[in-house]
């Protein structure tokens, strides 16, 4: 994998914490290049997908979706380098350097059960030396933890354990978030909740999202761009014009649903 | 709430008393010491002072049986917990080690080794291995791979992953282990004393019991109960409490 520098920006605002905006710099770009990933399976090899090449703006809200087995964990996976793909690249811009940092949230939360909240955000801080607990604390606040620092996670709810996971990621300031279906386990209202914040820090922190589910309303709620995955390639590039904030029971976003829903349904 | 508990407690030991007071006087007059015997008994090998050596001796080789039997039995009980073959490859020799008696290794390192340390400290290891074995193997199947992955993810390096992650995961495993181990241990090791040993609490108390002296030989397993019911509430129970307090606190929150 090749992680390439942005020489476009510095970093002048890597100190700020909650409320400052990223802008518009190259730093966060994905760029994946004919990438082929082929397993071998007992009986001969299997292709989950072939020759797939996108770009993902800088700062934009990108959603990967598919249905399961598609290979969008797989392609999740060689994006967060857990795997190597058979053939192609995975290029990224950095802030600085060479390297890009990428906050990941899962669709289970995976905190440390005997770590307090406070103690989960710094176990992943082990290579910054700048590591304070106000950097925890003001993180916390950014997603309505404030009461809950040094609660165990089996003292919160599903929801608020979630957003703990998303604090995790955005604590170590990384140019992309990368979420795996970070709400499919929540009840639909938490769920709706946790969208709308994270669209409220999204625009506040100008990150770049790398979005991956299988719920398509989910999908045209939050993303400027869909890509559909299926058959072993990206069979699809939409893009979501509808303004911000959305509301799912417009007519305007019912239209675009069915659209969707019409070129999601193209290949079968 | 704190009371209560106490009184469960002393409730238990006195109804544990009157049960054993009720055997001696089932038995013909001073042929099964009571209580009270026992005490006085007790007092003598303490006063004499040659409670001392004898203790040290069994405690010093139980400590040392208890040691390699749970490096033996951590060592297999993680490759089980790593992968089938080490599942496949430790099962074997867990299952024939658990039926194999400890007073038959006793026999048999006794023949080996004659009197002396190495006899009773490696029946104590070989017959006490296979259960350490078995706790951390489920302490590491325990292992959330989700945690793992996430750990990788954010780059944490194998000296952090080990200490905040990997040894949180099997600590309760790791003191049912030690707890069960240390238990089974005594056992074996005052068994084995039986005839691989000329000294120790074991081999003092088969001696006082040939020469008809049944409240000296239950004078002897009475003070070592003392010493690790001490042990257990000296040392591992804190500990315990100290390293699980965010369940309890935890436990605390839900209520």
């Amino acid at each position: 994998m090749v992680f390439v520098a942005s020489e476009t920006r510095q970093a002048t605002d890597a100190d700020d914490v909650a409320g400052v905006s990223h802008g518009t710099s190259a730093a966060g770009a994905i760029h994946v290049r004919n990438l082929t990933k082929v397993f071998d399976t007992e009986e001969g090899t299997e292709t989950v997908f072939e020759d797939v090449s996108f770009d993902i703006e800088p700062g934009s809200f990108v959603t990967l979706i598919g249905r399961s087995g598609s290979g969008k964990s797989t392609m999740l996976n060689i994006i967060s380098n857990v795997l190597e793909p058979t053939a192609g690249t995975v290029e990224f811009e950095g802030t600085q350097n060479d390297e890009v940092t990428l906050g990941h949230v899962f669709q289970s939360p995976r905190l440390l059960p005997w770590n307090t909240c406070v103690q989960n955000i710094e176990y992943v801080h082990e290579n910054n030396p700048e590591y304070t607990r106000d950097l925890a604390e003001e993180y916390m606040d950014l997603v309505g933890l404030t009461e809950h620092y040094d609660k165990y996670p089996s003292q919160l709810s599903g929801g608020q354990r979630q957003r703990v996971g998303i604090t995790r990621a955005l604590s170590i300031d990384p140019e992309i978030l990368i979420m795996d279906e970070p709400f499919s386990n929540l009840d639909e209202i938490t769920a709706e909740a946790l969208r709308e914040e994270l669209i409220d820090i999204w625009q506040k922190l100008g990150k770049t999202v790398f979005f991956v589910t299988h719920d398509i309303t989910e999908a045209i709620e939050l993303s400027d761009r869909i890509l559909m995955l299926g058959d072993g390639r990206i069979f699809d590039d939409m893009s979501i014009d509808l303004e911000r904030p959305r509301d799912v029971d417009s007519e305007e976003f019912l239209k675009v649903r069915q659209d969707a829903i019409n070129r999601f349904h193209a290949i079968t | 709430m704190v009371g209560d508990k106490w009184a469960a407690r002393i409730f238990g030991v006195v109804i544990g008393l009157a049960a054993w007071w009720i055997v001696t006087v089932l038995f013909p007059r001073g042929l099964f010491p009571g209580p009270v015997a026992t005490v006085n008994a007790s007092w003598e090998i303490i006063a004499s002072g040659v409670v001392w050596t004898h203790m040290q001796a069994t405690f010093f080789r139980t400590f040392l049986g208890f040691i390699g039997a749970f490096l033996v039995g951590a060592a297999l009980g993680i490759i089980m917990g790593i992968n089938n073959f080490g599942e496949h490859f430790s099962t074997p020799i867990i299952v024939i080690a658990l039926s194999i008696p400890g007073i038959a290794w006793a026999a048999i390192t006794t023949i080996i080794f004659g009197f002396g340390v190495a006899a009773p400290v490696l029946a104590t290891a070989v017959t006490v291995f296979p259960y350490i074995s078995l706790r951390i193997w489920k302490g590491v199947e325990n292992i959330d791979p989700n945690l793992l992955r996430m750990s990788r993810s954010f780059d944490i390096s194998r000296s952090r992953l080990l200490r905040r992650m990997i040894l949180p995961s099997v600590a309760p495993a790791l003191f049912t282990a030690i707890r069960f181990g240390l238990a089974i241990s005594w056992k074996v090791e005052t068994q084995a004393e039986i005839f691989a040993s000329n000294t120790g609490v074991g081999y003092r108390a088969i001696e006082a019991f040939s020469r008809y002296q049944y409240d000296t030989a239950m004078a002897w397993a009475a003070v070592f109960v003392v010493v690790v019911f001490i042990l257990e509430m000296g040392i591992l129970r804190p500990l315990e409490r100290k390293v699980f307090a965010y369940r309890e606190e935890a436990d605390f929150g839900v209520l």
